[in-house]
């Protein structure tokens, strides 16, 4: 009777069920829709923080730089460089630890290794390389324009020995005369000269299942081996050789070295472009870098999901002045459109998913025990034939959870059109994470823009300022990343859409039954009896 | 041919708050209803003819006095007790019929049943049986949307009679057909009532109805008199 009841009061009353199936499965396929979309821009999200950080990686470390550790530093003499016509022509390159960057020694490492809930450890020595190049005036142009007063201003005019003969002299008052300055790099004692900068990384190849190794991709050539140790061998990420327009026959000039480049990788999943510019063993980055031992980065692979926390605290513990950052603390510093859409999901899109349910959940609810008021004459009947009032609370809260699982199931097919539709759109989402020290850099100095392979960010190598955003630091100045949402609804998102539709159907079962279960037959009746 | 008394009412008084005041709907009512008796129950709106009913059939406790239903006294008895009482022993016939809408013909004298533990197979036998019984075997898996006036009575009365109740209390079950099918229903009950030997009270407005009883009472201002 129990099954035949539920199933003559669904089919034959079906306006009570398609109005608390729909309002139900709205409030659900919203809740499914956004966890979805969620669970896509979280998988956005690690794919960003993978490709930054190394897929496996849980626990990144980095050591603060000591106060007083100033900005990269180019000390030219008069002497130094060309000089033709005036002109002193100046080349210079630096590769050294980025700023604000520390190393940590062997015995540390060692003792990283050793922390309870640390499963593996990888090693990377971060480093800058920066080359200054420009025009400047000569030194005797330069005293020239220093004695000579310029532009306008008083003082007395006098031929330096040596200056270029063709310095033209301009009266420019009845009693004063101005000596225009001449060469340089516009000709009138000006100069121009612009800063590139990129990212180098020397790494090991022993252990490539953490760190940013971990989740780059060999596109061409081959990776670096522990055959290279000691050589001037490179591998160059693919983006980065792209813009520099350089290939695996190429070489690349680190510190003043030439180095073969030997391989060519890009990001496993995802993201634009890799860790860093270039890879070269970590032995051949520290002589150049003079850098005697160490590394400046740690990246910790906990020993379970679970333990990275637990981890975290002991390594803080351990290395009080380092900078550990978990991926939950990476997470925090993307920002772009995908933070702005993981930051919309979890607010409004959470808030929304929320009081839609309540509304969806109290309609279901007055609608079940409406329905139980019209059916009061059949319950009372029900009564007076013999039923127990359990047992027509159990027949009206059958019906409602009938009803929630129907709304499930309708609220599930709406959410699964809705990810088709929006994995159809395919949405890109742009991640950035901030400039660190040094950050961008590529800017120049009086004249043309030079090349900027980090896209911004960042301030200049001359004492500027830029964020102080030590993650970002650890890992590049500043980098942007293309990542095209794919919403996706597992099986842990249809369980909670199931689940949510039968407490729903409980709850609106719940509320209907209780109110037969207060009927009296007599009352009930009072109409006809 | 020996009687035995189904029902004992002995002081039966029954009040209640409406609207603000006390309503007396019985006043100290004595009543004695013998097995398979037929009495007509007649009395002016508000004169307490529903409260009666409900008491006899268990619904409602009286608010002093005692009732025995079989030997049960029913004003001492719990709820849960009252409902198997109303399940086993007797059986509600209504004016305007109360199937379950959503029911077939067979499925509305099937609930009956399912109240008492019957297997689902007996039900239904017993339930077509006696639908055959009332005469509706060609509208078993009728909607009662789908049947008259005088059909869906025939149903509430097969409903009713399913179980072998020992007594029947009809509430102006003719009180919505015409006056054929009047006739036609009252023929069908009192037919089943003496067939089965069960004890038959008709609350009514008609007095065509009452007069098939063989015994008539009239309730006025809660208070209950025989009529000769």
């Amino acid at each position: 009777m129990f099954f035949t009841y539920l199933r003559r009061e669904l089919l034959n009353r079906r306006r009570q069920t398609v109005i608390v199936s729909i309002g139900l499965a709205i409030g659900i396929a919203l809740v499914t829709t956004v966890s979805a979309i969620s669970g896509g821009v979280k998988d956005s999200q690690a794919q960003v923080l993978d490709s930054l950080y190394g897929i496996g990686t849980d626990i990144s470390i980095t050591q603060r730089a000591a106060p007083g550790d100033g900005p990269p530093r180019f000390d030219i003499g008069s002497g130094d460089g060309q000089q033709a016509g005036g002109v002193q022509t100046i080349s210079r390159t630096r590769l050294r630890t980025e700023r604000g960057a520390s190393t940590f020694d062997d015995a540390t490492i060692e003792k990283i290794s050793s922390t309870q809930g640390v499963a593996a450890v990888a090693t990377a020595l971060k480093l800058t390389n920066t080359t200054f190049e420009g025009e400047l005036p000569t030194f005797m142009q330069r005293r020239q324009g220093n004695d000579g007063g310029q532009f306008g201003q008083g003082g007395d005019s006098q031929q330096i020995p040596g200056a270029p003969s063709q310095a033209p002299v301009v009266t420019a008052a009845p009693t004063t005369t101005v000596v225009v300055p001449t060469g340089g790099a516009d000709g009138k004692g000006g100069s121009a000269f612009s800063i590139v900068e990129f990212s180098v990384l020397g790494i090991t190849s022993d252990l490539v299942e953490v760190g940013p190794m971990a989740s780059v991709a060999l596109k061409s050539g081959r990776m670096l081996t522990t055959a290279d140790v000691g050589k001037y061998n490179a591998v160059l990420d693919a983006t980065y050789a792209t813009t520099e327009s350089l290939t695996l026959k190429s070489s690349v000039t680190i510190a003043g070295k030439k180095f073969a480049v030997v391989g060519l990788v890009g990001p496993s999943a995802g993201a634009a472009e890799t860790a860093a510019n270039v890879y070269i063993p970590i032995d051949v980055a520290r002589t150049l870098a003079g850098v005697d031992s160490g590394v400046t980065n740690v990246y910790v692979k906990a020993s379970g999901g679970d333990n990275v926390s637990a981890a975290s605290t002991a390594l803080t513990s351990l290395l009080p002045d380092a900078t550990i950052s978990t991926s939950a603390d990476l997470a925090k510093t993307v920002s772009g459109s995908l933070s702005t859409a993981s930051d919309l999901l979890s607010s409004f899109g959470k808030w929304l998913s929320i009081i839609v349910l309540i509304v969806a959940f109290a309609l279901a609810m007055l609608f079940t025990m409406s329905g139980v008021t019209r059916r009061t004459r059949e319950f009372g009947t029900l009564k007076a034939l013999g039923w127990k009032s359990n047992k027509i609370v159990r027949q009206v809260m059958a019906e409602s959870v009938v009803q929630g699982v129907l709304g499930g199931i309708i609220g599930a097919v709406i959410a699964f059109g809705a990810v088709i539709a929006v994995n159809a759109f395919a949405p890109t989402l742009k991640a950035a994470t901030g400039g660190g020290f040094g950050g961008g850099g590529g800017g120049r100095f009086g004249g043309e823009g030079g090349p900027n392979p980090f896209g911004g960010g960042g301030g200049s190598p001359f004492g500027g300022g830029g964020g102080t955003n030590p993650i970002a630091a650890q890992l590049r100045g500043s980098s942007t990343f293309d990542v095209v949402l794919h919403a996706a609804i597992t099986p842990s998102i249809l369980a909670l859409a199931i689940g949510l539709a039968v407490i729903g159907g409980v709850l609106a079962g719940a509320a209907g039954g209780m109110r037969a279960a207060r009927l009296q037959p007599a009352e009930s009746l009072r109409s006809v009896a | 041919m020996t009687t035995s008394s189904l029902y004992k009412l002995t002081g039966v008084s029954k009040s209640f708050r409406q609207g603000g005041k006390e309503v007396h709907a019985l006043r100290g009512v004595d009543l004695t209803v013998n097995s398979g008796e037929h009495i007509a129950v007649q009395g002016p709106t508000g004169g307490g003819k529903s409260t009666l009913l409900q008491i006899l059939g268990a619904l409602d406790v009286p608010t002093s006095g005692e009732v025995e239903l079989n030997g049960n006294p029913v004003s001492k008895m719990s709820s849960s007790d009252l409902t198997k009482l109303r399940g086993s022993l007797i059986g509600f016939i209504f004016q305007n019929y109360n199937l379950i809408p959503t029911m077939t013909a067979q499925e509305n004298v099937e609930v009956a049943l399912a109240a008492t533990g019957v297997n689902a197979t007996e039900r239904r036998a017993q339930a077509i049986e006696t639908l055959t019984k009332v005469g509706l075997a060609d509208r078993l898996q009728h909607l009662p949307a789908e049947l008259s006036g005088g059909q869906q009575q025939r149903v509430a009365i097969a409903r009713a009679l399913v179980k072998n109740p020992a007594v029947l209390l009809a509430d102006e079950p003719t009180g919505n057909l015409d006056e054929q099918t009047r006739d036609e229903i009252m023929d069908l009950l009192e037919a089943q009532a003496a067939e089965n030997k069960i004890t038959l009270i008709v609350v009514t407005h008609d007095s065509a109805v009452a007069k098939r009883a063989g015994r008539r009472l009239n309730i006025k201002d809660g208070v209950v008199r025989e009529v000769n």
